[in-house]
């Protein structure tokens, strides 16, 4: 490999500055330069606000929330059956009432 | 005749007095009862009873026939006794569960005269828990006529007791113990008794 090639190639700062200072007029002094600019001046990221949240915080915000969403799905169907066993007994309760021998219905056809 | 007579208009009543203050009754029963007669003869026979009451608040009518029932000897050699009971009584419930009663019995056979007797009793049932109750129906006559073909003071009484279970609003069954006994004038007792099961409908 040619010399400016690894020059070119390392990606070290040294390097890009080495090269245009030994050929100033080199066939890849355009290049070199904006390689040693894209270094020297990385582009800048957002700045982070103080108060976002991390990727672990947001984990835990969507374990909390899927945790609640489970809890309130047990609860729904915890209070499905309480209902389910309700209507069972209020059906239990109208077919003793409606069955029972307490009922001033009992009339028995006597023989003699 | 005259009992198919009565409860088919018993029946037919049903639709023209369908008020919530009138209650009807309908019952089959099976009564496996052994007869025992003065010389210590017995034979076990079962007899059909079928029974219609149809109520009016306090006020009660039944009609109530035990089929026709023939007694062989237990040797199978004669016929001791051809009979088939038709009754009618009215009835006047107080305290909600019991019924006095006022009827008439008679008692018929092949070729022999009809044997009659007014009677009284009571009846109640009461519940002993949520689909079961109790019951009995007690009865007594006094003037029992030709019971032994001649007199007119025979005697007869009725005691029929057992439980009963609510199978649903329309439908109860039970078993129980009855027990007739007929005393002529000349002190022949003839006891029957022997245990029921039947099957009730209210309406």
């Amino acid at each position: 490999m040619a010399n400016w090639e690894k020059t070119l190639s390392s990606g070290k700062i040294e390097d890009y500055q080495a090269y245009l200072a030994n050929y100033p007029n080199g066939t890849f002094v355009a290049v070199a330069k904006r390689s040693l600019d894209a270094l020297l001046n990385p582009p800048t990221t957002a700045a982070v606000p103080a108060n976002s949240v991390s990727k672990q915080e947001v984990d835990k915000l969507i374990k909390q929330a899927e945790e609640k969403l489970r809890q309130e799905a047990n609860s729904r169907s915890s209070l499905e059956k309480e209902l389910e066993k309700a209507k069972i007994e209020a059906e239990r309760l109208k077919n003793s009432q409606t069955n029972s021998a307490s009922t001033k219905k009992l009339f028995v056809s006597p023989s003699f | 005749m005259k009992k198919i007579l009565a409860l088919s208009l018993m029946l037919a009543s049903m639709g023209a007095l369908a008020q919530d203050d009138v209650k009807y009754s309908l019952g089959l029963k099976n009564w496996n009862h052994t007869m025992t007669g003065p010389e210590r003869t017995s034979v076990t026979v079962n007899s059909p009873l079928v029974s219609g009451s149809i109520k009016y608040k306090d006020f009660s009518f039944t009609a109530s026939s035990l089929l026709q029932t023939t007694y062989v000897s237990t040797d199978q050699t004669y016929v001791m006794a051809v009979r088939t009971d038709t009754d009618y009584a009215f009835g006047y419930t107080v305290f909600d569960k019991v019924t006095l009663i006022l009827g008439s019995k008679t008692i018929s056979g092949p070729n022999v005269k009809d044997m009659v007797g007014m009677f009284y009793g009571l009846s109640a049932a009461q519940p002993i828990h949520e689909q079961g109750f109790v019951f009995g129906t007690l009865a007594q006559s006094n003037n029992f006529s030709n019971l032994d073909g001649l007199s007119a003071d025979g005697k007869f009484s009725l005691v029929d007791v057992g439980y009963g279970h609510v199978i649903n609003k329309n439908t109860t069954v039970n078993i129980g113990y009855r027990q007739q006994i007929f005393t002529t004038a000349v002190n022949n007792k003839y006891t029957l008794g022997g245990i029921t099961f039947g099957v009730g409908f209210n309406f």
